[in-house]
Formats: C-alpha cells, sequence, structure tokens
C-alpha cells in the first residue's frame, strides 16, 4: 500500500474518530487530534508504530511531498474547491489533523510559542531538521477555513460547525493551536475524570459543567484550567472534552519511567461457588500480561483471572499495579479495598460496589467489630478464606456501619437520571404516569434549578427527586445552568405493537419453551390468554336466573329436569347472589323452558324458534298437565306467536297421548 | 383502579415490550415484577417469554367458564378507555345482558364480568372486539402435556456468577447457606429473574419454566390440597402452579389465589376433576380432604 492509500485511509478513520455525526446540526465542534486519537485509529487501521504519531506524519509528509523546499505546497494544490456539491473529505484533511497534533505535543507553558510549535511539527513528527516555518503553511489559516465552510454546507452542519478562530494568536499557528484544550497531561487528568465521574452516558449533560464540578480538575495544566474555569471558550472546552471522551477507551493513563503508560481499573468479582473465590477482569480489548503470585499469566479480553488472596491483603491500604503499564496493551490496577468488600447482584453477579443499590450485599471483611455484628449471616466457606476474612450472604446494606444505599447504581457516575414513569417507548411516556427527575451526587452543595418548559418546576439537590410534569405535550427540562437537557412526551394513549406470545401445546418442547412468538403454521393446541385454538366445539349451557328448578323440552322432544345447584360461597365475593344466572345442560336445542308457578299459572318460555314435531312419553304428559292454562314469559318470538307455538305444543301433546300421531 | 390495574392498561397500551420495561413499570408502581407477572398470566391479560425476556398483552377475551359463575369473564388486553367503551355499548345496544360493575381484588386488577343470555353472547362479543371462549381453562390445561425431566428439563450447570439458594423440602424454606452439593432444588438468583435448577446425583438440570421446580425435585412431597366440600385448591407458596396450570385454576373463578394462612395460597371453584386434571398433569402428590 502506498503512503498516499495509507493517508486516505487515516483521513476516512480521522474524520469517523473526530468528526461524527451530532444529535443535532451546528454543534461547535474541534478537530481535537491529539496522541491518544492517532492511537485509537492507529489500532483501527492495524499500525502498530511504536509512536503512531510519527507513523501518520511520515505518511503525509510522503504523500503530501513535504520537504525543506516545497514545503505545504501541494496542501493547496488541486481542484477540490471547485468540485461539485457535495464535495468529498478535502483532500488536506489529513494535514490539518497532523498540524493540530503538532500543537498539542506543545509544553503547556514556554518562551517562543511559534518556534516551539514548528520543532514539534518538523522534527518531532515529520522528521525534517528544520525549525522555522516550511513553504506554504501560510495556507492553514484558508484550509481551516475550507474544512469548516465544508462541514456547515456540503455537510449541512449535521457533523457539527468548527470553531475558527477569526483572529489567531500566533498570527498562522494560532489556528493549530485553538483546536487544541488539553495536552497531553491533560490527557492523563481526564482519563481519570472519564473513569469516575464519565463511565455512564453523556447524553443530556453538559461535560464542561460536570468537569467544573470535579474536584479532581486542578490536576489540569494552567493553560487547560484556565480555559475549564472561564467562560469564554465554553464551546471550544465543550467540544474538546466530548473529542478526548470519545478517543478515551477506559484506561487511566500513568506517568512512567518510558512515557505514558495505561492502566485498566480491575472489575472484581465475588464467586461463591464451589468454595467461595475472587476473580478480576477488565475492559481491556487486547490480551494483557500480568504477574500473581511470581507467575506469569494472561488475562484475554472478556475473561477474568483468579484473584490471590495475597493481593486482596496488600489492595487493603493502597491501590495494587499489576502489569505493565508502559506496554502496548497496558496493565491493571486494583483499586484501594480497605478491610471490607461488599459485593452487589447485578446482570454480571456479585461485583465490588462502593456504593450499593441494592438492599442486600454479600460482604467480605476482615474487620472483627463488624464480623461479630454479622455473624448470623456468616457463610459457610469450608476453610476457602485466608485467615481473619469472613463472608456474610444477604446482609442488609442498613447493618453496615457508614455505607448508605445509593439513590440508583453508581451515582457519581450519574449525577441526574430519569427515572419511572411508564414509558410508551423512551422518551414517550403515558399520560398521568411520569417520570421522575432524581440526584445522585451533583457535587455541590447548592440546589440547582429545574426548568420545564422554561417555567421553574423546582429544586434538586443531591440525593433528591423530583415528579416530572404528567400533562399531554412536549415537555423540554433543563437542570442547573444548562448542567442537564432532556425532553419528553406525555400521550394519552400508545400505539400498541403488534406481537403475538403463544403456548403451542403440541410441541414436544411445550412445557420448557413457553409461550413464544406465534407461527403462521403450527400443530396442536394454541394458546394465548384465555383464547384457545381449536375453537370449543362443546354444548354450550343454556343460563338462566330462575330461582327454581326447571324443565325443558328439547327440538328432539325430550323432557329433562335441572336442579338448581346451591350458590357457592365465592360468588358473594364478585358481587352475585341467588339471583344470579345459573347453567342448563341439553343434549339438544332446548326449545321450551318449564317453570313451576309461583303463585298463579305454570310458567312456560319459548326458548328457540323450532316447531317440535314430536314429544317423548314424559313431554307429553307434562305438557298435558301443564294444558293451555299458562303463563307466556317472554321467549324467542313476539307473545302472540309464543302463545300459538305453545297451543301448538299442547295439540301435538294431545295427538300422541291418542294416538292419532305416531313416531 | 389499583396499580395492578395501571399496569394491565400501560401493557395494553404498549402491547408488547422487554421484561427489562416490565420491570421498570413495576418499580414505578412499586409492585413486585416477577409476581405481577404470574397473576396477570393467570388472568390470561399477559403472556411471558422467558426465552427472549419479552412480554406481550393478550387478545381481550370474553370467557364462559362451565360451572362457574354463569357470566363472562372480561380479560386479555384492557386499553385506556375500554371500561367506558363497553358502558357505552351496554347503554347505547340493545342487548340482553348485564355489564356489571367492575370488582375490586387484592393483589391483582378488576375483575370484569357480564351476565348475559347464550344468544347474545355472540352478539356482543363480536361488538365489543371480544372472543367469545368457553372453558378455555379446563381445556388448555386438557392439551398440557404432563409434566416430566424429560419434557420440563434440560442438562445444564447454573452460572457460577449469581448466589443460590436450596428449597429444604422439610421446612419449606429457601436457604442461602447451603453445601453446594447437595442434591434437591437450587434457585439460582440471575439478574433478570431466579431460575430453578435441579440437583440430581451430581448433575444439573435447568427448568426452564421454574415453577415445575419443586414438583419435579420433591415428587413425594404433598405441595397442593384440594378441599372436595369448598372446591379450594390450596399450594404451597413455595411451589406455586406453573403458568397454564395457574390459569387454569384461575379461570374457574376469574379470581387470583387469596392466602390460605401464612404459607399458602388457594384457589377457588376448583373441582375434583380439575384438580385430578391438574394432578395428572404435574405429575403431583395431591392431598385430599
Amino acid at each position: 500500500m502506498t503512503a498516499a492509500e495509507r493517508v486516505h485511509l487515516w483521513s476516512q478513520e480521522l474524520f469517523t474518530e473526530l468528526l461524527p455525526l451530532q444529535s443535532e446540526p451546528g454543534v461547535p465542534i474541534l478537530l481535537a487530534c491529539d496522541d491518544e486519537t492517532i492511537r485509537v485509529v492507529a489500532e483501527r487501521l492495524g499500525c502498530g508504530a511504536q509512536d503512531p504519531g510519527k507513523a501518520f506524519a511520515s505518511d503525509v509528509a510522503v504523500a503530501f511531498s513535504v520537504g525543506k523546499n516545497a514545503g505545504w505546497k501541494n496542501v493547496v494544490a488541486g481542484n477540490w474547491e471547485k468540485a461539485l456539491r457535495p464535495r468529498p473529505l478535502p483532500p488536506f484533511f489529513s494535514v490539518l489533523c497532523l498540524w493540530v497534533l503538532a500543537a498539542t505535543r506543545m509544553a503547556p507553558y514556554g518562551g517562543h510559542r511559534t518556534t516551539e510549535y514548528h520543532d514539534r511539527l518538523c522534527r518531532g513528527l515529520l522528521g525534517i531538521d528544520f525549525e522555522d516555518k516550511l513553504p506554504c503553511f501560510e495556507f492553514v489559516g484558508p484550509r481551516f477555513l475550507d474544512l469548516a465552510t465544508w462541514l456547515a454546507h456540503d455537510l449541512a452542519g449535521q457533523h457539527g460547525r468548527l470553531i475558527v478562530p477569526a483572529d489567531p494568536w500566533p498570527r498562522y499557528v494560532g489556528y493549530a493551536v485553538a483546536q487544541t484544550v488539553f495536552r497531553l497531561r491533560d490527557r492523563q487528568v481526564l482519563s481519570t475524570f472519564f473513569a469516575e465521574r464519565l463511565q455512564g452516558s453523556l447524553d443530556g449533560f453538559d461535560p464542561l459543567r460536570r468537569l467544573q464540578r470535579w474536584s479532581g480538575r486542578f490536576g489540569l495544566t494552567r493553560h487547560a484550567l484556565e480555559l475549564v474555569e472561564g467562560d469564554e471558550f465554553a464551546d471550544r472546552v465543550r467540544a474538546a472534552i466530548r473529542a478526548a471522551f470519545r478517543s478515551w477507551d477506559g484506561t487511566e493513563l500513568v506517568e512512567t519511567e518510558s512515557g505514558v503508560g495505561r492502566l485498566w481499573p480491575a472489575l472484581l468479582r465475588l464467586v461463591i461457588y464451589p468454595k467461595p473465590h475472587l476473580q478480576f477482569g477488565a475492559r481491556n480489548q487486547k490480551p494483557l500480561e500480568l504477574s500473581l503470585d511470581g507467575a506469569s499469566q494472561t488475562l484475554a479480553p472478556g475473561r477474568e483471572l483468579e484473584l490471590p488472596w495475597g493481593l486482596v491483603g496488600s489492595a487493603s491500604s493502597r491501590p495494587v499495579d499489576l502489569g505493565d503499564p508502559s506496554s502496548p496493551s497496558g496493565g491493571v490496577r486494583l483499586p484501594r479495598l480497605g478491610e471490607t468488600l461488599i459485593f452487589e447482584n447485578g446482570e454480571d453477579g456479585l461485583l465490588r460496589v462502593e456504593q450499593p443499590a441494592a438492599e442486600g450485599v454479600w460482604v467480605l471483611s476482615g474487620d472483627s467489630v463488624l464480623q461479630e455484628r454479622l455473624r448470623q449471616r456468616k457463610f459457610g466457606d469450608g476453610g476457602s478464606l485466608p485467615v481473619g476474612w469472613q463472608l456474610f450472604f444477604e446482609v442488609p446494606v442498613e447493618e453496615l456501619p457508614g455505607v448508605e444505599r445509593a439513590p440508583f447504581e453508581r451515582p457519581q457516575q450519574m449525577p441526574l437520571r430519569i427515572e419511572g414513569g411508564l414509558p410508551l417507548g423512551r422518551p414517550r411516556y403515558l399520560s398521568g404516569y411520569p417520570p421522575c427527575l432524581v440526584a445522585g451526587d451533583l457535587e455541590t452543595d447548592e440546589e440547582l434549578r429545574v426548568l420545564v418548559n422554561g417555567r421553574e418546576l423546582g429544586r434538586i439537590s443531591s440525593g433528591g427527586r423530583l415528579r416530572l410534569p404528567a400533562e399531554p405535550g412536549r415537555h423540554d427540562l433543563e437542570v442547573g445552568d444548562g448542567d442537564f437537557k432532556w425532553s419528553y412526551d406525555i400521550e394519552e394513549r400508545g400505539e400498541p405493537q403488534p406481537a403475538r406470545l403463544c403456548h403451542q401445546l403440541g410441541s414436544e418442547r411445550a412445557l420448557r419453551t413457553g409461550a413464544r412468538p406465534a407461527r403462521a403454521e403450527t400443530n396442536g393446541v394454541l394458546v394465548c390468554g384465555a383464547t384457545v385454538h381449536p375453537p370449543y366445539a362443546g354444548l354450550v349451557p343454556l343460563l338462566t336466573r330462575v330461582p327454581c328448578d326447571v324443565e325443558t323440552i328439547s327440538a328432539d322432544g325430550a323432557l329433562s329436569a335441572h336442579a338448581r345447584p346451591p350458590t357457592p360461597a365465592w360468588f358473594r365475593e364478585v358481587g352475585l347472589d341467588e339471583r344470579s344466572r345459573w347453567e342448563l345442560f341439553c343434549q339438544e336445542q332446548p326449545v321450551w323452558l318449564v317453570l313451576p308457578p309461583t303463585g298463579g299459572s305454570p310458567r312456560v318460555r319459548l326458548l328457540a324458534d323450532v316447531e317440535l314435531t314430536w314429544l317423548d312419553e314424559p313431554a307429553v304428559r307434562r305438557v298435558l298437565a301443564l294444558g293451555t292454562d299458562v303463563d307466556l314469559l317472554r321467549g324467542a318470538l313476539e307473545p302472540t306467536d309464543s302463545a300459538s307455538r305453545w297451543r301448538a305444543t299442547v295439540e301435538l301433546a294431545q295427538a300422541l297421548a291418542s294416538g292419532e300421531v305416531r313416531a | 383502579v389499583n396499580a395492578f390495574d395501571t399496569l394491565l392498561e400501560w401493557a395494553s397500551e404498549v402491547g408488547s415490550g422487554s421484561w427489562q420495561s416490565w420491570r421498570e413499570a413495576c418499580a414505578h408502581l412499586e409492585i413486585g415484577p416477577s409476581s405481577t407477572a404470574r397473576k396477570l398470566a393467570a388472568l390470561g391479560h399477559v403472556e411471558f417469554d422467558w426465552i427472549d425476556d419479552r412480554f406481550a398483552a393478550a387478545p381481550p377475551a370474553a370467557v364462559l367458564t362451565l360451572h362457574s359463575s354463569g357470566c363472562l369473564l372480561l380479560t386479555g388486553a384492557r386499553r385506556r378507555g375500554q371500561r367506558e367503551r363497553l358502558e357505552m355499548l351496554y347503554e347505547e345496544g340493545d342487548y340482553s345482558i348485564d355489564l356489571r360493575s367492575p370488582v375490586p381484588q387484592e393483589g391483582g386488577p378488576e375483575t370484569w364480568l357480564v351476565e348475559a343470555d347464550v344468544d347474545e353472547i355472540q352478539r356482543f362479543c363480536t361488538d365489543a372486539e371480544l372472543a367469545f371462549e368457553v372453558d378455555s381453562g379446563r381445556r388448555m390445561l386438557e392439551a398440557l402435556p404432563r409434566a416430566s425431566f424429560d419434557s420440563c428439563a434440560e442438562e445444564l450447570r447454573p452460572d457460577e456468577r449469581f448466589p443460590r439458594k436450596w428449597l429444604n423440602p422439610r421446612l419449606g424454606l429457601f436457604q442461602a447457606n447451603i453445601d453446594a452439593s447437595t442434591d434437591g432444588l437450587w434457585w439460582v438468583e440471575e439478574y433478570r429473574r431466579d431460575v430453578a435448577f435441579i440437583r440430581r446425583q451430581a448433575e444439573w438440570l435447568r427448568v426452564t419454566t421454574r415453577e415445575y421446580g419443586p414438583y419435579l425435585a420433591y415428587p413425594d412431597r404433598s405441595f397442593i390440597t384440594h378441599k372436595r366440600n369448598f372446591g379450594v385448591l390450596s399450594v404451597d407458596n413455595q411451589a406455586p402452579l406453573p403458568p397454564l396450570v395457574a390459569r387454569a385454576a384461575t379461570l374457574q373463578s376469574g379470581r387470583l389465589a387469596k392466602r390460605d394462612g401464612s404459607a399458602r395460597h388457594a384457589y377457588v371453584n376448583v373441582d375434583e376433576d380439575l384438580a385430578e386434571l391438574i394432578q395428572e398433569k404435574l405429575d403431583a402428590y395431591v392431598r385430599w380432604e
């Protein structure tokens, strides 16, 4: 692959990394290319150079024929400006990245900034023995403006609005310097800030406000701290923090004898079975070579290693670093553990936490006072724990001195959270059931003002909770001085997603799978809620609420007696009583319902529009006994028609009795 | 209207969703996600897919259960305003029915009953967009395969990351501080929900529908008692009926099982035939009183 081809790849990946699609058009951004960005992109491209920045610079130098005499003249060559809109990524994009990279390598303070810059760029990165401005460097300003114009117009601001100073200082170098806020030392401090405060999402939060509230910010260089604490360059600093966070891999950057090293924070797990022990892992993306109890072991990505008990003792008073932080893949840092470790059951099992959110936790402790207090909950470890340590199960957090339940998991990572409500698919909620704004550790004693649609809803302090408005419509939330912004909708109705889950009882796996998405073709009985397929094909009883025993005459002429069952006690619970309906089961269609008299004549009701042609003997006797002097109740036909039918039935009975009609 | 009615209304408005969203909705309403899932599934309102961790509201249905209240039980999805729509239909339509007042119940949504003449039921159900079902509880139980290790369990070891509890069959209690090599039913406290494993002669079996666990692990122990004279099925709280069995028992009355002393719960209107069917399908040891 040629240098030009490699530069093309560098450009594509750097663009993806540095200028991603923004949530809304026109967000202020910087081209914050530094060594961390280059390292991330180099890994993606499979570049294994010891100093990826130099490898990148070398490719740029070859591709653009950069030299003492030609300088940067090829950076302004070509017809890119006149190309059809929208134009592709500017061919000089990689050069702009390199110019910014050189600026980030400058010392935080120092003598002549222009001289230092060109020294870093030429000697430090390009390997050209030259300490002054190379020819054509004066195009730095127009080229940054070209990039800004391209982003604003060709890409419609979707990838942000590049901040370019109108009057930079130093005159040329200032364009590159303006893209930088944080230097190498600052990246180390920021890595700690990210690890301690930003493991969760940045969504909705103002990263600058969070950095301004973080006590560790004083470790930043004076240059960066002035920018962070001042308001003049707020957009620039926000853009720089976001850019740095994007390229952060989860490690803590530390100074080592051979330069900057990286340490992955250890994640500690309690495993109870078959014997209690501790395991640790990290979010490393490459295998880490570690020495544990004198033995060399490899921590593969996504895997864990057993933690020797000796290290638990060592880490009780100070953090313990494992492996070589200056190696390309880095090392692991075991945090200071203290005498008592708390483990909370979560998605990945029993993980060590500082402040649990759960009500009950597992506790591993070498504190004899605590051991005495918790002795009722001591877990039988079978002698697997080292002397002095004991394990306790299901310990209520309130029984642990000095430990308070967090309002939610990792409250410092997410100082504000939207919780609860009945979501119809976020951020939409069912009216009447809005979410709450919940505060974790706000890192300030102040109460923050909460605005909804520009009107003050209330104030919130650490650990506080505020119910948000429940009225239908769009609600825009702002907390503090723009610390947190979020929008949600409240709706009266949802839009139910059609999804039918069924029990397919014909399947051999019916009892193993339970309800599953319905398939078009299936055998056997299908159950969904109270519906059963195939449909019911048996008899449907006649329901009546008469409070006495009754008789029916069916379409086949058979007389059946039905005894009213006693009213069960549980009827009362559902508001039913002796007047409620009961079931009459008839093998054939019931035509007449015959009821005993209530003081007057016997009563009959026509149940179906069926003309009888036959009556069995009991039915004949019963009809003749009733005769025509009956009370006809409201039935299947109009009263006159019902009366006519009953007369016909009586006549049929008389005919059958006299032998005029035979089967 | 209680929290369970609200949850049912929400579930009907979203139609379907993840177990995570179910948990969050339950947390907002301050009700237990697992017990509520069990209750709403038993009433036929909601179905749960434990493989993909999802729920879906069941289609609205009117169930006529034989040898029961003589009423139609309205179950399945209940979207917002459904009660008002039914009442309007009842008032405006010329039906020979009686839409009874909702009956609240502790720990579950309201029971909606309709008294109707048989020849009116179909027309009312069609107009109200309800599926008409007859005796669906008993029918689903009849079609259910019989429980066994083969039909309910598969060889799988518990995830060692999660704590476990062992069901002591003698005491009827789950215990955490037990030797891991003890045979019997283990409840593994996975993040999503507790999962049932049976340890049998040093082998592990995962019981996918966890409610079958106690019945398979301890076949000699009776968790169920049928009280003939009262038509009551009493069940040990440590061995709740599996979902479709619980639904069959619940649809007999449309009412959830109620507390039966401190350690049991009881279903009403369960006749001897149905109790025998439950015994057969669970392959369980039922006591008869």
